[in-house]
């Protein structure tokens, strides 16, 4: 009788055990839908980073800002919106801060790929054939803007695909 | 819900007479010159598992049928086969999908249990080698984005994935009764690894029908089984056992 209670025991523990699962969680780590990361240069030396005082975003249309407070960097990552092949920011410069708050206005146009990355994380979006619409104006900051990557794709957002000069 | 089943199985082998031994007189053992002579039946046993229709009553999202088959070839060795197809709707936080397919499992099963004379009951470890042809069907997903300044994107887009397979060994480890003349009832758990799978482009083999979930790294998989099958004899041995 010991042997078969001992192997019913067994029996028992992995039934149990069928019930545990990975944790299948999607960590911060997996890379994602990759963000549009932005570095601002010197408009009078190009090589150099410029920070950009009182920077903050806002898409066309919404009443919202993405940054909750403006941020003083000189690099910023924001969202592209991955249902529609193109995303409007308007781009602020000085805002709220004791000098006069510019504006610019740029057009975002991509394609997007979906890639599935795990069952935890499921799909994520690329973009392909990235490119930037820009129309300079009087009340705005920004004196020129370059695309670095030639393969106009942005797939992480660890370097930027984006230069604004200033 | 599973618990129910796992309930009812240790009740009913309760209930059968075979492990406390007084089924010997029914078991026509006869007992000749202190030497108890037993015709130990041989032949094909068949069986059903209950526990995949049972789930597929309790659960709106699966459906599944397995059939078993083991011949005794000798003493302790029983050639298994088993074959089945399943049919389950998986719903991740991301995406939900259905996979759907058949598997066959080919082994052998070795008795460890040293049956008192009379009772044919089995208490066995087992090999199988599983393979599985399925396909998989994505119904609609959510892209992922770590931010949420904008509106998720949901798409429903259905896309078909065929021609999926995969192939597991498994190790079985299972309890057989006879809880009435040729009648059994089995209980067994798996405990499976994945050898190989042809993987769908840009989705991947997240359940295989007989393998269950394949998690995100890991090869491994564990599954149970409730069966009862009936055994076609066709010869008997004789068993003989000297009493002391």
């Amino acid at each position: 009788m010991k042997v078969i209670q001992r192997i019913f025991c067994t029996l028992l523990v992995l039934y149990a055990l069928q019930s545990c699962q990975y944790n299948d969680i999607c960590t911060a780590e997996v890379p994602t839908t990759p963000k549009l990361r932005i570095e601002f240069h010197d408009q009078q030396r190009p090589g150099l980073l410029k920070a950009a005082e009182s920077f903050n975003v806002r898409a066309l249309g919404d009443t919202a800002y993405y940054f909750s407070a403006p941020i003083n960097d000189t690099t910023a990552a924001i969202p592209l919106r991955t249902d529609k092949k193109e995303t409007a920011y308007e781009l602020i410069f000085h805002q709220g801060d004791s000098l006069e708050t510019k504006r610019d206005t740029l057009i975002f146009t991509y394609n997007t790929d979906e890639i599935f990355i795990s069952r935890a994380c499921g799909f994520k979006s690329i973009f392909t054939d990235f490119d930037v619409t820009y129309t300079p104006t009087s009340k705005g900051w920004i004196k020129n803007i370059q695309i670095p990557d030639t393969t106009k794709r942005i797939t992480d957002d660890t370097k930027a695909a984006l230069f604004i000069y200033f | 819900m599973t618990q129910k089943l796992l309930f009812l199985f240790i009740f009913s082998l309760l209930l059968g007479s075979s492990f406390t031994g007084s089924a010997q007189e029914k078991h026509g053992v006869k007992v000749v010159n202190d030497t108890a002579v037993y015709k130990e039946r041989y032949g094909l046993r068949i069986g059903i598992d209950l526990s995949r229709p049972a789930r597929g009553f309790l659960d709106k999202k699966y459906s599944g049928l397995e059939l078993g088959a083991d011949y005794r070839f000798n003493e302790r060795f029983y050639p298994a086969i088993e074959i089945g197809y399943e049919n389950f709707e998986y719903d991740e936080n991301y995406f939900s999908a259905k996979s759907q397919g058949s598997y066959a499992k080919l082994g052998v099963n070795y008795n460890a249990y040293k049956n008192w004379i009379g009772l044919q009951n089995e208490l066995y470890a087992g090999l199988r080698y599983g393979f599985s042809s399925f396909s998989e069907e994505l119904h609609n997903f959510t892209i992922y984005d770590k931010d949420q300044y904008f509106p998720p994107d949901y798409r429903e887009d259905s896309q078909k994935f065929s021609s999926l397979s995969g192939h597991w060994l498994e190790l079985q480890l299972g309890i057989k009764a006879e809880i009435m003349h040729n009648v059994f009832l089995g209980l067994h758990v798996e405990l499976k690894r994945l050898i190989s799978s042809k993987n769908p482009d840009n989705f991947e083999s997240l359940w295989i029908p007989g393998f269950n979930r394949h998690y995100d790294g890991s090869e491994f998989g564990i599954g149970w089984g409730y069966s009862i099958s009936y055994l076609l004899p066709i010869y008997t041995k004789e068993r003989k056992e000297v009493r002391k």
